[in-house]
């Protein structure tokens, strides 16, 4: 191994393991690309859990969660709620309720959608999965008809 | 010239073998992995253990697995990968690299620099042009990968593919097993070879690491009592529920059990930061089977699914991967590629 070789790999490979590891003299909720503190499931969760999300009602009021696919145009689950969570927060859930009712009217499956509406919801998560769930907290930012 | 860069020079320089010098060379051959071994022998502990002599097909192998990985990924991945080719101003929010541009990239720009990404995921796997197009690929999914994390929300499932990717990049993995090495001498077992697969079993080992410091840090050792992962496996799979996407029904069966989030948070703990120990050969092959069943039981109970590391090729550095072209059903293959 030429001495050049022998200096590359260990300068390399020091610089490659120092970044890496560099994220931990932040603050572990400063996460980042490519360089990550890895915070997710490091935090103390309670089970009272609140979230924002976009369902679709039909003509009897029933509630269905519309999938990322249409609430915000992506695949990603976590990226969808992102989204929602950032056009209430920026006001525009009322543009985004008529961008899902337009996506919902695309769609033959959900033809028996008749109303979005974006709404945050508070409940126990653990108690979610028991027999007779405890009903949903529930604050409306939006709610719009599906136009067809 | 020290002694150990006329060795390299001699075997850069190694005439391809031909019908007439076979046994001549096999002699030859046999003689350079002795006079390798006993290089090795005198080279100082920390080059014995950090830059271990290799076979050229390990590293190489390891391109071919991380490059197959890296080349269906990326095709799969086309739709969402292009769906980010936005100029939506208000939901960017650039992270990493992506924080040196100002706005989004113009999606025309971004299209193209997707399609080049196809490209060098293609000449990274068959190792075409690796000195100079390897670099290229890992800088493209560098950014590629980073700016479709700037939209709001980070997620940590390409993290360490990149790592690898970067490390096979700038490390000479193309020497067999490639284009580039087709119709040359096959190489000899060298310490050359033996830095790289290190290096991924480090990153690997301190990505793990950062995960458990976090939860000390966050938590401190109340992540240990196993209620926050029960809460999380509950928070996960009502989340995925109310977002209109695949929930694990074993999950919210297994809630009623607190004690066996105990148990799986003391083994998830003990593993992220124990992760250096995978330095150890032999202790690394256990670890990284742990790592894989600790990724298997978050699909199982939260329908996530790191990909990469559920593929067990986060872990492939810890094995030697050559072998693998002995096995049956790679056989006829490995004659083909000329690796038998």
């Amino acid at each position: 191994m030429t001495s050049a070789e022998r200096a590359f790999a260990y300068g390399f490979s020091l610089l490659a393991i120092a970044t890496v590891l560099s994220p931990v003299l932040r603050h572990p909720d400063e996460d980042s690309f490519p360089l990550s503190t890895y915070p997710m499931f490091s935090h103390e969760r309670p089970r009272e859990m609140t979230m924002v999300h976009a369902v679709g009602l039909d003509a009897e009021g029933t509630r269905e969660p519309l999938p990322p696919r249409v609430s915000a145009d992506t695949r990603e689950v976590l990226q969808s709620m992102r989204t929602i969570e950032m056009a209430v927060h920026g006001g525009r859930a009322i543009e985004l309720c008529r961008e899902i009712g337009e996506r919902v009217k695309a769609r033959e499956e959900l033809a028996h959608v008749r109303e979005v509406v974006i709404e945050t919801i508070t409940f126990d998560a653990v108690a979610y999965f028991d027999e007779r769930p405890p009903e949903l907290e529930r604050f409306v930012h939006a709610r719009c008809e599906v136009l067809r | 010239m020290s002694a150990d860069d006329r060795a390299a020079e001699s075997s850069e320089t190694k005439a391809p073998d031909t019908t007439a010098s076979a046994v001549e060379s096999a002699d030859t051959k046999a003689s350079d992995v002795k006079r390798s071994a006993t290089e090795a022998d005198d080279r100082p502990l920390l080059d014995r253990l950090w830059m271990p002599t290799t076979p050229a097909l390990r590293l190489a192998t390891l391109r071919a697995l991380v490059g197959t990985y890296g080349f269906v990924y990326v095709l799969v991945r086309l739709p969402h990968l292009l769906s980010y080719a936005l100029d939506d101003v208000a939901r960017f929010q650039p992270v990493g690299p992506a924080t040196l541009a100002p706005s989004p990239t113009l999606p025309i720009v971004y299209q193209a620099l997707v399609a080049l990404l196809v490209l060098t995921s293609t000449t990274f796997l068959l190792g075409f042009k690796h000195r100079w197009l390897a670099p290229l690929h890992a800088l493209l999914l560098t950014w590629v990968l980073t700016y479709t994390n700037s939209w709001g929300k980070i997620l940590h499932t390409d993290n360490l593919f990149l790592a690898h990717v970067i490390v096979l990049a700038f490390a000479p993995s193309a020497d067999a097993l490639s284009l580039d090495a087709r119709g040359r001498a096959p190489r000899d077992d060298h310490p050359r070879y033996g830095w790289a697969p290190k290096l991924m079993i480090a990153l690997a080992a301190a990505t793990y690491l950062l995960a458990g410091i976090a939860k000390l840090r966050n938590g401190g050792l109340h992540f240990l009592g196993g209620e926050t992962l029960r809460n999380f496996v509950a928070f996960d799979n009502a989340r995925k529920i109310e977002l209109g996407d695949i929930h694990s029904p074993l999950g919210a069966a297994l809630l009623p059990y607190p004690g066996l989030f105990a148990v799986l948070a003391w083994a998830s703990m003990l593993l992220e930061l124990g992760a250096p120990l995978a330095l150890h050969r032999r202790i690394g092959r256990w670890w990284s089977l742990g790592m894989w069943g600790f990724h298997l039981g978050v699909l199982a109970l939260m329908a996530i699914g790191f990909v990469y590391p559920l593929s067990f090729l986060a872990f492939a550095a810890c094995f030697d991967v050559e072998k693998l072209w002995q096995r049956r059903p790679l056989r006829k293959l490995a004659a083909k590629l000329g690796v038998a």
